[in-house]
Order: C-alpha cells, then sequence, then structure tokens
C-alpha cells in the first residue's frame, strides 16, 4: 500500500523546472526524431521513416501513417500547413487531407539535405548539383548552377541560396548564379536565413568532433563560432532574430550578438537526457528536439 | 561419462558458433561515390572517396546523360593507403585524384576553387591538367525566375551542353555507373540509410 503510494506520488510529480524558463516533455507520438521544422504557428516532428507529430503551440497530435515509408531526416512545412518530407529519392507531401508522393526526375543525391516551403507552391530540395522545385504538375529538377553535393537551401530575399562540398555557399540572383567567399572549403551542412543581412551557415570543423558557425551580415561571411565547445560538435541551429540557439551533446547555446553562452547543458537536463538535435521557432516558442524522444520548449 | 546427444551437439556448436562469431566476424561499409566535376566520375572503396578522370572516345560510352568532348581535368598525386581490414598493412598506392576540371578554353589550373572529395595524403605537387576527350554530363535546364507557379521543365536535351565555367559547371554523372543512366538505385539508398544511421549511434 505504502509502495503504491510513493509511485502514484512519483508519477503526478511535476518535471523538475529548468533554468531559462525551458520545460522538457517525452514525446511518444514519434520516436527516434530525425527533423523539427516550424511555421509561425506549429512545430512538426519527423522520424527516419517518416512518421510526422504536429505542435499546435499546446498540445501534439500525429498525422495519419503513410502506407509507404518516406525514409530521410529532413521535412519542411508550408505556412498553410503543407508537410513536405525527404523520402529517399523523392518527395511526400502532407496536403491536408492525405498524403502525396512526388518523384524526382534525373535526380541524383543523399539523404539528410534541407528542404524548404516558403509556401504550397513553391518548395525546394537540393542534391548532386540540382535543385528540385515544386511545379504546377509535381516538382522539377534544375541546375544549382554547380556539380557538388548540395545538403543546404534557404530564401534569402528574393534570392535562392544553396549551400554544400567544399565550402560552398552559391547565390541566385536574377537566374545568375554566383559562388559566395565563405572563406572556409569545409561542408555547408545548413543555412539558416532570419533576414536578408542575417543569415547563418553550419558547416564542418577543422575535426570531426568541431562545427563551424558562419554569419553573413549582408556583405560577407564571417566565422561566428566564439564560445562555441571546441571538442563537441553542432547538431544544428535555429530559432529566430531575437533567440538564436545551437544545440548539440553539449546542451543548448544561445547567441548573445557576440558569442555563443549556454542556456541550458546537458547536466542541467538529467538523468534520461539526449544529445539535442534539432531546434526551430514559432511566433510563440523555441522547440528543441533530441533524439531519444523528447522536445524542449520555452516561450519566447 | 556418457557421449551428448547428436540433437544435443548441434545445439551446442550452434550456441558456440553465435558466441564466437562476433569476434572474428567484422562489419564491413564502404560509402557510396561522391559527386564529382564534369569530366570525372566517383569512385570509393574501404580508402576512402574521389573522382577519377572519365575519358572516352564516343558519346555512347558515356551513358545517357552524358557527351564525350574536348574537357580539360586536373589531378594531383595522393599516396592512398587501401583501407579495410588486412592481416598486413599495405603499402600505400600512388592514385591522380581530380582536384578540378573546366572547358578546355577556360585554362583552369585546378587550383581555382576547393577540390572534390579526396583521400589519401596528397602530394605538394602543382595539379597536373589535361585536355582530352571526356564524359561531360548534360546540363540541366535552368531555374525559372519565382514568380508565379512553375511549370514543368523541358525533357533532356540531345544537343551539346554549352560552355560553362567551373562555377557554372553542369551537373555530375551519376556516381561510378560509368555509363547509365540516372536512376534510382535502391540498394544504395538503403546502404545510405544504414551508415545514415550508424554514423548518428
Amino acid at each position: 500500500m505504502i509502495l503504491a503510494t510513493l509511485t502514484l506520488l512519483a508519477a503526478v510529480q511535476p518535471q523538475p523546472a529548468l533554468p531559462n524558463g525551458w520545460s522538457l516533455t517525452p514525446l511518444t507520438l514519434v520516436n527516434a526524431p530525425e527533423g523539427l521544422a516550424c511555421t509561425a504557428t506549429h512545430a512538426y516532428v519527423r522520424n527516419w521513416s517518416g512518421d510526422v507529430a504536429v505542435w499546435d503551440g499546446a498540445l501534439w497530435s500525429s498525422l495519419p501513417r503513410q502506407t509507404e515509408s518516406a525514409y530521410g531526416r529532413t521535412l519542411a512545412a508550408s505556412p498553410d500547413g503543407h508537410v513536405f518530407l525527404e523520402a529517399g529519392a523523392g518527395i511526400r507531401e502532407w496536403d491536408g487531407a492525405t498524403w502525396r508522393a512526388h518523384s524526382l526526375d534525373r535526380w541524383d543525391g543523399d539523404v539528410d539535405a534541407q528542404l524548404i516551403a516558403p509556401s504550397a507552391t513553391e518548395v525546394y530540395y537540393v542534391g548532386n548539383g540540382r535543385i528540385a522545385r515544386r511545379t504546377t504538375t509535381g516538382f522539377g529538377t534544375y541546375s544549382a548552377g554547380t556539380w557538388r553535393a548540395l545538403t543546404a537551401v534557404a530564401l534569402v530575399g528574393d534570392d535562392l541560396w544553396v549551400g554544400g562540398q567544399g565550402g560552398t555557399i552559391l547565390q541566385l540572383h536574377q537566374s545568375t548564379w554566383t559562388r559566395l567567399d565563405t572563406q572556409i572549403d569545409r561542408w555547408i551542412r545548413r543555412i539558416l536565413a532570419l533576414a536578408p543581412n542575417d543569415v547563418w551557415a553550419l558547416a564542418d570543423g577543422e575535426t570531426y568532433n568541431r562545427s563551424t558557425v558562419l554569419h553573413w551580415t549582408g556583405r560577407s561571411w564571417l566565422r561566428s563560432d566564439q564560445g562555441l565547445p571546441e571538442d563537441i560538435s553542432v547538431s544544428g541551429i535555429g530559432g529566430a532574430v531575437d533567440a538564436l540557439y545551437a544545440v548539440g551533446d553539449f546542451g543548448l547555446m544561445r547567441w548573445s550578438g557576440t558569442t555563443w553562452q549556454p542556456e541550458l547543458t546537458s547536466a542541467d537536463l538529467g538523468e534520461g537526457y539526449h544529445a539535442l538535435d534539432e531546434v526551430c521557432a514559432t511566433d510563440r516558442h523555441i522547440l528543441v528536439t533530441d533524439r531519444g524522444g523528447h522536445v524542449l520548449t520555452r516561450a519566447r | 561419462m556418457s557421449t551428448p546427444s547428436p540433437r544435443l551437439s548441434a545445439i551446442l556448436v550452434t550456441l558456440g558458433a553465435a558466441l564466437l562469431l562476433p569476434t572474428i566476424v567484422r562489419a564491413d561499409a564502404i560509402s557510396g561515390p561522391p559527386a564529382c566535376p564534369p569530366g570525372s566520375r566517383g569512385r570509393s572503396s574501404h580508402a576512402g572517396q574521389w573522382c577519377e578522370p572519365w575519358t572516352c572516345t564516343a558519346d555512347d560510352t558515356c551513358g545517357a546523360a552524358a557527351k564525350c568532348r574536348p574537357w580539360r581535368v586536373c589531378t594531383k598525386a595522393s599516396d592512398v593507403e587501401p583501407g579495410g581490414m588486412r592481416a598486413e598493412p599495405a603499402p600505400p598506392m600512388r592514385m591522380q585524384l581530380v582536384v578540378g576540371t573546366c572547358d578546355p578554353a577556360l585554362g583552369c589550373r585546378g587550383d581555382e576553387e576547393p577540390p572534390p572529395l579526396l583521400v589519401g595524403k596528397l602530394l605538394a605537387d602543382a595539379p597536373q591538367c589535361r585536355d582530352d576527350r571526356h564524359c561531360v554530363a548534360d546540363d540541366l535546364p535552368a531555374l525559372p525566375p519565382r514568380t508565379g507557379d512553375v511549370a514543368a521543365p523541358p525533357p533532356p536535351s540531345p544537343s551539346p551542353p554549352a560552355t560553362t565555367t567551373t562555377g557554372a559547371a553542369p551537373a555530375a554523372p551519376p556516381p561510378g555507373c560509368g555509363c547509365t543512366s540516372t536512376t534510382n538505385n535502391f540498394a544504395s539508398l538503403a546502404l545510405l540509410a544504414l551508415l545514415l544511421r550508424r554514423r548518428r549511434a
């Protein structure tokens, strides 16, 4: 009887409060999260096989399970709630009512490449020397101005930027691709465009256990990884202009304007902690996923 | 002491093998071929990933998505250890790795941009460039302007590709396939998926 009472008390105990207003919640609807995407109002989490959970700002729910798995890591969501998943050598779309499979003609690329969806009719995905874009009938494959393996894509103002192997970042301005000087030759994994003069890139570091963070201020790329751990790589960067974060095995760090500062450490997260992996922002919250099936949230 | 029955012996042998195998069997993993500049193709082995010159004499040796045409391919020598599990360490092999390519009219030196993926220990010598007939992938269509709905792209053009620079080169050929058109290689994808999972574990 005593044991049962203690067990019940333990079950209803609130989780210990985390520093800086963060709370940690098990994400039971999707096992082993791989990708995270936000719109202004919602957040979306996918796993390797393509299961997707949706957060509306208060509650999590699941999108209907697909009849065929959609293997990959990345996803994007358009403001009207269409969800796009990389799915092997194709794209899988949730249109609000059903899942649709889109093939990619002449595709050559690896999974774990960035997807963006500024609208449900304008969607981009990158591969080896090519970029896929939504058309009136499906997706088309176009030149990305390079032969290199690409894993990053962003819309910067009216221009499209892509990034990938060899320190490559290319800008498409008025039908012309131009290589930007990143001053590194290591792989650009992700590009995050917060504003035309506030663009961030996450790249490989000098060694396997380091990362490089670059910041575009409107005129040039500047190395901006001051304060990041020198022996632990960054898994993801994301957030908003006033709340930019880097996440990884070290926990969560926030950009102060001049340096990265610890906001949550692995010790803060405590037992059951898994490496933090992705971060994004809605209009009202910051969300972080880990690889073990947890989500961290904080009001902005 | 009695002799074990044949059935018990079989069970014991199976159990013994199951316990022993993990100590003598090692996992094997090779990444897929990398993306490579025009005039070269991707290769991979236990040693790593690299690009090699893709010379040719006629279009039909380049597959459906590339043409045999004059192209400049620049290489650097690298001493590459074979990699993989061996009883004895193998001596490094000297290989010529592609570091840059261009239309011959542009006269590139091979050091204008970061190279594709490389393997081994590069020698300090300057790149060696060679104008020859190489397989060069056909151009993909240009991305249409952003305004309005985008129509589907046209089918591949049978005409030779236009002159390009290293900064705006045609897309790479299907890595490593040599002479086949781009296809969805499910086996490669499955291997890649496995490798990705292992890397993240």
